[in-house]
């Protein structure tokens, strides 16, 4: 999966003053878009569309369709940009739901399978390598942490409910669930500030 | 927004990104949070961590065919392990007890739970034995074919299941299994299977 930038880089994904762009900055537009965007968008129309092929196709004709707009001069502000961007995503998921709902339903008759039955296709979105990696990670964590994120993530409590099992405010439990996640990002190799936020997934 | 201490954002001091792996947002509010994540780098790195941290708890999917195939083994292994909960069950609740073997968890190294259960006309009532340190119990309510019907945490050693519950599978045999959980939600003790044929129908 490609980078997902910080909001320092967001310039570089945005018109110049007067609207078009110069032949030259495409490619780097682009490019600079996709890394900005993917993850965003991919989870996005996964959760949607419940389907990885049909959301690979939706995130790339949404990044078609914004850098025709940028192109286009059409994106007025750079703060205008991620609305833009969701707001496209929105239009093409509604657009292929009602064309794929009736597949997918008569798909999942045949099979006898219901949605239950199917891994969480976000949670498929991850590779086994990088499950891997991250369980490697979780077991160099301190216990408290790894308790802490399992809690969180493999439970789904909230920090008041945790807070209320460890005997801790639950913006105690925020503040610590946040460094446990930032240790964990450290020890899978990821950058303190987040510069890089699209590792791991494909 | 850059990842600082936890705080900085709206959506970070409500959990959303807990909630939206768990799948617990409405889908107004996930569809919100998504807007928020094309702006927030803070919450779209807790939600991908937290992603990759819930895949990591388990093996990844191998997909439909895999899944149906399993399903081919998980049949005779759920009747075996069926009959097998309903003697246990019956030998639970008939043997002399005394207050040192209190229900069926005896030390750390006991797994297995005894769950009884009643089909009336318009409920199924589920009861199990207590289990010591046991702080809630997860109460599952599967079908024949494997497929989840039911979740549910209970404090109490009972539950009664009624037609809502239990509507989409009415008219075949449905499986219950009661596991114990400790105040960390640590598993520490749990029952086999048990058949169960709800005498309602669909009206």
């Amino acid at each position: 999966m490609a980078d997902e930038r910080s909001p320092g880089s967001r310039a570089q994904a945005t018109p110049r003053a007067g609207g078009a762009l110069h032949s030259e900055d495409a490619d780097a537009l682009a490019a600079d878009l996709a890394e900005r965007f993917t993850l965003r968008l991919k989870l996005f129309a996964l959760r949607r569309l419940r389907d990885e092929a049909a959301a690979e196709d939706t995130v790339q004709e949404a990044l078609r369709e914004v850098l025709k707009a940028l192109r286009a001069g059409r994106i007025a502000t750079p703060d205008a940009l991620p609305g833009f961007v969701f707001q496209t995503a929105k239009n093409l998921c509604m657009h292929h739901g009602r064309s794929a709902s009736r597949r997918q339903r008569a798909l999942l008759a045949f099979s006898r399978l219901s949605r239950a039955d199917v891994e969480d296709p976000l949670v498929a979105l991850i590779d086994e390598e990088r499950r891997a990696a991250v369980r490697e990670g979780l077991a160099r964590l301190e216990k408290d942490d790894r308790d802490l994120l399992g809690l969180s993530f493999e439970d789904g409590l909230d920090a008041v409910e945790i807070g209320r099992r460890l005997g801790l405010a639950s913006g105690a439990v925020r503040v610590r669930k946040h460094r446990a996640l930032r240790r964990l990002a450290e020890l899978l190799g990821e950058p303190r500030s987040n510069e890089r936020e699209g590792a791991g997934t494909p | 927004m850059t990842m600082g201490e936890a705080g900085e954002c709206s959506y970070a001091a409500s959990d959303s990104a807990v909630r939206y792996v768990a799948g617990k947002l409405s889908e107004s509010e996930a569809e919100a949070f998504e807007d928020h994540l094309f702006t927030c780098d803070r919450c779209l790195s807790e939600a991908r961590l937290g992603l990759e941290i819930k895949a990591a708890a388990s093996p990844r999917s191998g997909g439909l065919v895999e899944k149906a195939s399993r399903r081919v083994l998980w049949r005779p292994l759920a009747i075996a392990a069926t009959l097998a909960a309903v003697f246990f069950g019956a030998w639970q609740l008939q043997r002399p007890r005394s207050p040192a073997a209190d229900g069926v968890t005896r030390g750390e190294d006991a797994r297995a739970l005894a769950v009884t259960a009643h089909a009336g006309a318009e409920s199924v009532e589920v009861a199990w034995t207590p289990v010591p340190r046991a702080d809630v119990y997860r109460v599952e309510v599967s079908t024949g074919e494997g497929r989840l019907l039911l979740k549910r945490d209970v404090p109490a050693t009972s539950i009664s299941l009624g037609k809502a519950d239990l509507l989409a599978a009415a008219g075949g045999t449905l499986y219950v299994r009661v596991t114990a959980l400790d105040d960390l939600r640590q598993e520490i003790a749990t029952s086999l299977q048990l058949p169960i044929v709800p005498a309602f129908r669909r009206d």
